[in-house]
């Protein structure tokens, strides 16, 4: 009998809907997206797709699981220039090999994220408030960096992460790839994944069962910037320069990428899979309307109604 | 197994103080506790029992005074020190995660592990299953606990408690929604428990729980540790009178309102379902001016449901809802506002005062749009007002302008009252209106509640606390499962009897 009910929950239509919804979503748009221009279903189109959208899925994997504790990042898009410009100086001008320069910058974002968290959980800080600052003293540092200027002219070691395959899959697919494994086996299989959830769903109730709720906060922040960092890195590699003005509403992109992936704002449930689906669903769309020759004026428009729709969907479904 | 140390002493407190802004909740208080030891810990509601469990279980920190746990000295506990420690404790209100499964949240915070970090997901569920085995609890481990039922989530709240070492457990009222049979399986668990020398601590109302399962009894009342007694010296009316500190005398007064009888709410045949919570099955209530109708039932019984429909905040299958003889079309709190119904919430603290706003600004929230004009208020007659109703319900502050957050349980409670007084209202529907405040407070705000009934207000009030009603109500309605299942007419001088009450709550006429 028990057994019965459980099944019918199971398949439930809405609850399905609303856990694979956005998958339903994408393979309609790719239709939709084949019908309309042939270039869209090239395997030219479909390499070109999977490495703009692994920066992104990277970015959203990050602040997936701020989401998840109930918080919020709008930091990322800065760290992109800021990581983007430490990682192209290091190569550039202080000729430090390419793994050198990663890892600075990489290292540099997990500071920042750790910032970020001490800030926001031992002081009671706002998320918002928080990350809206450090995210203004990212994009001015980034500036700053080198008096406003691009750092062009990389080696070919540094941008191969950027423009580079492996076989015939771009390296930051690969990169992507391995970080959507690892973050899956995060959120599933270990005490902090569980104990991500845990503060996202009733922070009091973690407190009382003993998690260390300040270090699990803190850890995320820093997840999420250091993800940040290394998409920076990408983006750089790509552009083949260290730009201060990159990465302009990829925060954007980032939490619209986790809302329509089925995460809830106010954290605790979710799947970090949603986060990489919804990732695709929007890099999908901007490409898709880049071939039918829409303004990104417009993409930003569709992108926000996309956002506020998803939104819109999973709220009602709390209620 | 190894033969426990019963006699030996595994939890100390000593000298244990602990204020709540303006409040004492804790006086001093010193209490051992044995293995092996089974206490009962009473008092009355705000006697601080939940305050003193929270210091030693290291959800609160203390002002002064000293925890030992086997020896080992803490000025204050963490949490997880605390469980590190032995203590664990199942909290009043439940510490569940909705969205995590039985057994996720039965480990939670003591998650078996391997590697770095990653659970053993396997393990912890074949655990929990055992746990709940132990109990002889019929739950799939697997299940979400948001699909459970409330007396399933208390029970998993149970078990919750005993995934880890225990020297201490502590039970803070954990009866309260469970069933019979539910009750079996917590009676059989207690005495393993104390076979396997752990100390137990059971906070409980219902004293003949107490006396059934406890070896000792310690009292609070207001803040101050009063007595500590083996349970088999005392009788149930003993505990009552340590509770109280006074011989309990019916309060009750006849109402003496002369006017017209006049029919200020009645609810016909009103059915509510929604997903996860109480169903109301064909309800049916009168109020009449000048009287006080009270509403008793257990957690679970649909009394605060009831309120949230009659204001439109649940979804309604059918039922009629007049209010002053007009039937109302759409029910919302604006609208049943508009028709003089105030209702002070059960949830004091996020539903009834802003703590960062003044007293002032309180009181005066629901009167703005009657003491402006043309959007600008009159700030002489909303201080005329505000002064009115600080002095009628003598609410102690330091000033109109002091932060609601500065007062006491029992102030904040009056200008949550002097609130919707100030509206004027012709019903006062009060859900729980004199939870964790102390003593004094309490018959003060009983005392304003009867001078209302006199001046010809009806009242509706809603409590768990059996002599809160008979003290004051007129008519007192048994709910049990949705449904109002007797009522209990009053007579001066004629008192009533709690196991009649009981009865009509527990197992319906």
């Amino acid at each position: 009998m028990r057994n019965g009910t459980k099944l019918a929950k199971h398949f439930s239509m809405s609850d399905h809907l609303l856990k694979f919804g956005v998958l339903y979503l994408l393979v309609l748009l790719i239709a939709v997206a084949s019908m309309m221009s042939r270039q869209f279903l090239t395997a030219q189109n479909a390499l070109n797709v999977l490495r703009q959208v692994s920066p992104v899925i990277i970015l959203a994997l990050g602040e997936g699981i701020v989401i998840i504790t109930a918080g919020i990042d709008l930091s990322v898009g800065a760290l992109v220039a800021m990581s983007g410009m430490i990682a192209a100086g290091a190569v550039s001008f202080w000729n430090l090999p390419t793994f050198a320069a990663v890892l600075l910058a990489v290292l540099f974002g997990i500071v920042f994220g750790l910032l970020n968290g001490i800030i926001i959980a031992k002081f009671n800080i706002s998320a918002m408030i928080v990350t809206l600052a450090t995210m203004n003293a990212a994009r001015g540092a980034a500036y700053l960096y080198n008096d406003g200027a691009q750092i062009i002219g990389l080696p070919d070691s540094f941008t191969d992460i950027g423009r580079g395959y492996l076989g015939p899959i771009p390296i930051p697919a690969i990169i992507m790839i391995i970080l959507v494994i690892l973050m899956v086996l995060l959120m599933n299989q270990t005490v902090l994944g569980k104990y991500l959830y845990a503060i996202g769903g009733n922070e009091e109730v973690a407190r009382l069962a003993g998690i260390g709720v300040l270090k699990t906060k803190i850890t995320a922040y820093a997840i999420c910037s250091m993800f940040a960092a290394l998409a920076g890195v990408i983006y750089a590699a790509r552009m083949n320069m260290g730009d201060p003005a990159m990465g302009e509403g990829l925060e954007m992109d980032a939490i619209a990428s986790v809302i329509l992936g089925g995460i809830n704002l106010y954290g605790g449930q979710g799947s970090i899979l949603g986060a990489v689906i919804g990732a695709m669903f929007i890099t999908v769309l901007g490409n898709a309307l880049n071939l039918n020759g829409v303004s990104s004026f417009w993409q930003l428009v569709v992108k926000a109604v996309a956002l506020i729709v998803a939104a819109l969907i999973y709220t009602k479904k709390k209620v | 197994m190894e033969q426990p140390n019963r006699g030996q002493i595994v939890a100390e407190l000593q000298d244990i103080s602990k204020r709540f802004g303006g409040t004492v909740a804790l006086n001093q208080v010193s209490l051992t506790l044995k293995k092996g030891e089974i206490l009962g810990l009473i008092g009355e509601n705000g006697a601080g029992k939940s305050t003193l469990m929270n210091i030693m279980s290291g959800a609160l920190r203390p002002d002064t005074g000293t925890i030992l746990l086997n020896g080992k000295s803490f000025s204050h506990l963490t949490p997880a020190q605390a469980s590190q420690y032995g203590v664990q404790i199942v909290h009043q209100e439940l510490s569940l995660l909705p969205d995590m499964t039985v057994a996720e949240n039965i480990f939670l915070g003591k998650e078996l592990q391997k590697g770095p970090g990653f659970i053993r997901k396997q393990e912890c569920r074949d655990r929990a299953r055992k746990i709940l085995e132990q109990f002889e609890i019929d739950i799939d481990v697997d299940q979400k606990v948001a699909e459970l039922s409330s007396a399933q989530k208390q029970l998993v709240e149970i078990c919750k408690s005993l995934a880890g070492t225990i020297e201490v457990l502590i039970l803070d009222e954990p009866t309260s929604s469970l069933t019979e049979r539910e009750m079996v399986s917590l009676k059989r668990i207690l005495p393993i428990l104390r076979e396997q020398g752990a100390g137990i601590i059971f906070i409980s109302h219902k004293l003949d729980e107490i006396k059934e399962l406890c070896d000792s009894i310690a009292v609070l009342r207001d803040g101050n540790l009063v007595r500590r007694e083996q349970t088999g010296d005392v009788t149930i009316e003993n505990m009552v009178q340590f509770m109280v500190g006074r011989d309990i005398h019916d309060e009750y007064s006849r109402p003496r309102f002369q006017g017209d009888r006049k029919l200020v709410l009645e609810i016909r045949d009103l059915s509510s379902k929604q997903y996860g919570e109480v169903e109301l099955k064909g309800l049916n209530l009168k109020v009449y001016a000048g009287e006080i109708v009270g509403i008793f039932g257990l957690i679970g019984s649909g009394r605060t449901e009831m309120i949230k429909a009659l204001h439109g905040l649940r979804t309604i299958q059918q039922g009629t809802v007049l209010v002053g003889g007009k039937q109302m079309e759409k029910l919302t709190p604006k609208r049943m506002i508009s028709e003089g119904v105030a209702w002070v919430t059960e949830d004091r603290r996020h539903e009834g005062v802003c703590l960062s706003m003044s007293v002032k600004n309180n009181i005066g929230m629901p009167i703005y749009g009657q003491v402006s004009k043309m959007g600008f208020i009159n700030n002489r007659r909303l201080n005329e007002t505000v002064e009115r109703y600080m002095k009628h319900l003598s609410i102690k502050t330091s000033g109109e302008n002091a932060w609601a957050e500065t007062l006491s349980g029992g102030n904040q409670q009056k200008v949550v009252l002097a609130k919707w007084l100030a509206l004027g209202p012709q019903l006062l529907i009060l859900d729980e209106p004199t939870r964790g405040i102390d003593v004094g407070s309490k018959s003060e705000i009983h005392r304003l509640i009867r001078e209302l009934r006199d001046e010809g207000m009806a009242v509706l009030a809603i409590s768990s606390e059996m002599p809160e009603l008979f003290s004051l109500a007129d008519r007192i309605l048994v709910m049990r499962n949705g449904s109002i299942t007797g009522e209990i007419p009053r007579q001066a001088g004629e008192s009533v009897s709690e196991e009649a009450v009981m009865k009509l709550a527990t197992l319906g006429a």
